[in-house]
């Protein structure tokens, strides 16, 4: 097992710790290679200003991770944009409250800060593909223009782990992440390139958390506590694809909202009905099997819970207007 | 004719004193214009990252001649401008004298103030335009150049007042037209607006690096010939839902053969004529889809298409994801 403690500190210190825990040389460069039989891919970590830093990463370990922060004094703020394709599990979780998913790739923008005491704990073998902002409260209220850190940032952070599925990445914020990654060594504008990209990120999803601050408060007249259970509903039905979902009356029962309510909500919060959003979270995750190469078109199926695969290609079909096979013929 | 003279200085103070030579308050650092002397506005932000961006969105009814007095030099102001309906524009930097006849004008230049600076424009001019006003000093510790000083220090303080230009493409009029469309009560407005100027200083500082480490590079097009690609730039990307003139007429508004037209074209914009209409529309495309939250059909008709399908393979094709996954 690693574990990191994470400090607030300049990119050299973090990737010597780094390279430490994880057993591989390090030789002073903005980046560690990760190589057998620790595991694979890179870590990067470049600091683009004062107090804003990125890191950069593309691994598979071979060991069990735990990464934990501690909360501090000096405030600190984590923007992740990660691809966690879990294969078994991975636990977050974030002052005591945590989220376990198993199976299914976690794909999302979310916001830590050290005011909590946060901790992410990875199985081995899980691919993790990262872009990682971090930023001191001086830095971005300072680059807000602003002179406290905003309601919105706080209500976010008050949700501590149920906010971690508000914000999926989506083809924006992974044109970003891609851009980020085509970093050149050589380029004379490289600090320039990626504080420019970085900022783009944190700008995008501080629009879109103002953006859905507003909505949930001003539109849905929703109280804080209802988003929560409409969220909690959420991640019951993103959870694990191979058995059935719970009925919309047992979903009613668990949440104590009656079932007209729950529906209707639920379709304002997450744009589909309820039925409809898993069948879509369902496809999205098969199409990531099939995309992975590592799945037939049945082991797809049967991961995402259908027993006929004829069944499984027509939803497809559907979905994507492209039978399974043509995508995997693509591939 | 509107005559107004000032000594070198940052935006805001030469905003202020534009405001008072025609008479009007500034409310929220926006000069609108007055009736008399034109229509529109002139705006100047202070970034938090310590530089200060002016632009403006106005049409002059008047004649305007401005002069400046020279400066320390280490002022630098990066102009991106996009005026229509020039008849003459004559530009005096130092001793230099630039005159220009052509009704489009629209590119990027970097200056320092080492000299001084008289233009006369003419009235019913419509000018979007975007500047950055910095100074050297900030600029080498923001762009963290380092290793690349010499390059930029020559760049910087060279004397010649107009040191790299640019023409503006599609990528920089997105980015003009993203600044000139957020609203204050953007939830990150202050953020937004640098990303935007950041952007366009990025984009303009490759092509300045460029030229740089190779003098000969440019577009290899004279003068003149430049000018009239702007005009023909200028109408391939003003009506992106209708078809394009065909390229016999383009030839006849830019006075060259077909082939000519072609190949001059391509060194200046880096596509053909077709191809750069098409890359334009899928960029607005991606801008309508992304900023405006229009559905795909409304961004399809907006764009001309008459078939949705050829839109979204149109759009496929370009940036590899479908219009529906934006």
């Amino acid at each position: 097992m690693i574990i990191l403690d994470l400090k607030h500190t300049d990119s050299k210190t973090l990737l010597q710790t780094l390279a430490q825990l994880i057993n591989v040389p390090y030789h002073g460069a903005d980046y560690i290679a990760i190589t057998p039989p620790a595991g694979t891919g890179i870590i990067k970590v470049i600091d683009v200003a004062e107090e804003l830093q990125v890191l950069l990463i593309d691994v598979t370990l071979n060991k069990y991770f735990v990464g934990k922060r501690s909360p501090g004094n000096h405030h600190f703020y984590g923007l992740h944009f990660e691809q966690v394709l879990v294969t078994d599990a991975a636990i977050f979780s974030v002052d005591g409250e945590t989220l376990q998913k198993k199976n299914t790739l976690h794909a999302v923008a979310r916001l830590t800060s050290n005011m909590f005491y946060n901790s992410e704990e990875i199985t081995a073998h899980t691919p993790v593909k990262a872009v990682k902002v971090f930023f001191s409260e001086r830095w971005l209220t300072h680059y807000l223009g602003v002179n406290n850190a905003t309601e919105a940032l706080r209500q976010y952070l008050m949700l501590k782990t149920e906010s971690f599925d508000m914000e999926p990445l989506d083809a924006e914020y992974l044109r970003l992440m891609d851009e980020i990654w085509a970093v050149r060594k050589d380029d004379p504008l490289q600090n320039m390139y990626l504080r420019n990209r970085a900022t783009l990120l944190i700008e995008r999803f501080f629009t879109r958390l103002h953006q859905k601050a507003g909505m949930v408060h001003r539109v849905f007249n929703l109280s804080e506590d209802e988003i929560q259970r409409l969220i909690k509903v959420e991640q019951l039905l993103a959870g694990d694809f191979t058995e059935a979902p719970p009925t919309i009356d047992a979903f009613s029962k668990m949440v104590s909202m009656s079932s007209t309510k729950l529906k209707k909500s639920f379709k304002e919060v997450y744009g589909n009905s309820i039925y409809s959003y898993y069948q879509k979270l369902r496809m999205e995750r098969a199409r990531e099997l099939l995309l992975s190469g590592d799945f037939s078109i049945r082991q797809a199926a049967k991961a995402v819970g259908y027993v006929n695969t004829a069944n499984f290609i027509s939803a497809f079909k559907k979905q994507y207007s492209v039978l399974p096979g043509e995508l995997i013929e693509k591939i | 004719m509107f005559d107004f003279s000032y000594d070198y200085c940052d935006h805001l103070t030469y905003l202020n004193l534009l405001a008072q030579r025609m008479g009007v308050p500034l409310v929220d650092n926006t000069l609108w214009l007055p009736a008399g002397i034109g229509s529109g506005y002139i705006k100047v932000v202070q970034l938090t990252n310590g530089i200060q961006v002016l632009f403006n969105e106005c049409t002059i009814h008047q004649a305007f001649n401005v002069r400046r007095q020279a400066g320390d030099g280490h002022g630098l102001t990066l102009r991106f401008d996009d005026i229509r309906n020039l008849q003459s524009l004559s530009v005096k930097i130092g001793e230099e004298l630039i005159e220009d006849a052509t009704p489009v004008y629209s590119g990027a230049y970097l200056t320092n103030n080492a000299a001084s600076l008289q233009y006369t424009i003419n009235e019913g001019i419509q000018d979007n335009c975007v500047n950055l006003y910095f100074n050297t000093q900030w600029f080498k510790q923001y762009a963290g150049i380092g290793q690349h000083d010499d390059f930029w220090e020559a760049a910087l303080t060279a004397p010649v007042a107009a040191i790299y230009f640019e023409v503006l493409t599609l990528e920089y009029r997105e980015l003009m037209e993203e600044i000139f469309e957020l609203k204050p009560s953007h939830p990150v407005y202050m953020a937004a607006l640098q990303n935007r100027a950041m952007l366009m200083l990025e984009k303009f500082l490759r092509g300045l690096y460029r030229k740089i480490n190779n003098p000969a590079y440019g577009y290899g097009v004279p003068e003149d010939e430049l000018k009239r690609m702007m005009q023909i730039e200028a109408l391939l990307v003003s009506h992106l839902g209708v078809a394009p003139p065909p390229v016999s007429e383009l030839a006849k508004i830019a006075m060259m053969s077909v082939t000519k037209l072609k190949t001059t074209f391509k060194k200046v914009y880096q596509h053909g004529l077709y191809e750069y209409y098409q890359k334009n529309r899928m960029l607005k495309a991606r801008h309508l889809l992304t900023t405006k939250k229009a559905t795909v059909k409304e961004v399809g008709i907006e764009l001309g298409f008459k078939n949705l399908s050829n839109f979204t393979i149109a759009f496929k094709k370009e940036f590899n994801i479908l219009p529906s996954q934006v």
